[in-house]
């Protein structure tokens, strides 16, 4: 195993220095909004390959808040499973596990 | 017409997001990066595919987006975080990368650039992974 330090351990407060509010409108729909960070984990964290938006700065205080929840969950597998086990059917657990075999 | 649209940080220049709804849209998708030109490093920190469209397209449009920015052959691909379950997995038990859902992404991307990656290179972090891939150009 390799340990050079990646650009991110090196440049972490560097690199996430940049507002994202309007990636993150881009990339989310109203309706992902209008579940809160625990159920659209739950529904939608397994289509996120890559997830860092939590480190970003945020205008909008509301958006920031909910982005930094929906991170905190996203790198805590227990707690996406716990929250799947919370907001879905055992037939939706079971299409998102199909789903995840999708390559990107 | 690209495919995507290429945002570039107006406070940070190497700072860009690529957005994929345009591919297909309502599908919405994208992908955040930083690209660190002394290193010629791509490093991608963020990525959603587009719902709408088939498989194993998003490469391409990354390979669209480094193009548009300014990156056409970066020496170095980074997926920084990774979150796909499967991958992270196959990184835990000792993988390099190769094979695993976001391998097989950059695979693509690579490809459509016209390199072939040459070195995987896991890079293990208090909480998850970073993978690197090294790239060559004819």
């Amino acid at each position: 195993m390799n340990t050079t330090l990646s650009l991110a351990n090196t440049t972490d407060d560097a690199r996430f220095d940049s507002e994202a509010d309007e990636i993150v409108r881009r990339l989310f729909s109203p309706d992902d909004f209008a579940l809160t960070p625990e159920e659209y984990a739950a529904r939608h964290a397994h289509e996120w390959g890559l997830f860092s938006f939590h480190r970003f700065r945020y205008r909008d205080p509301n958006l920031g808040a909910w982005i930094r929840r929906l991170g905190e969950i996203i790198e805590d597998d227990t707690q996406v499973e716990k929250y799947k086990q919370q907001f879905l059917t055992p037939k939706e657990i079971a299409e998102i596990e199909v789903e995840s075999a999708d390559p990107y | 017409m690209p495919l995507i649209d290429a945002l570039q940080d107006p406070q940070n220049p190497n700072r860009w997001f690529f957005d994929f709804d345009r591919a297909a849209p309502g599908g919405r998708g994208g992908a955040s990066l930083l690209l660190d030109p002394s290193r010629s490093l791509a490093s991608f920190d963020g990525g959603h595919r587009n719902d709408l469209l088939p498989r194993r397209s998003t490469g391409t449009l990354l390979a669209e987006g480094l193009l548009i920015a300014g990156m056409p052959q970066p020496a170095i691909i980074e997926g920084n975080n990774i979150r796909e379950r499967k991958t992270l997995r196959a990184l835990k038990s000792g993988s390099d990368g190769q094979g695993t859902v976001i391998g097989n992404l950059f695979e693509i991307l690579v490809s459509a650039l016209g390199g072939v990656i040459v070195k995987w290179e896991p890079i293990r972090y208090v909480g998850g992974f970073h993978l690197w891939v090294h790239v060559q150009y004819p």
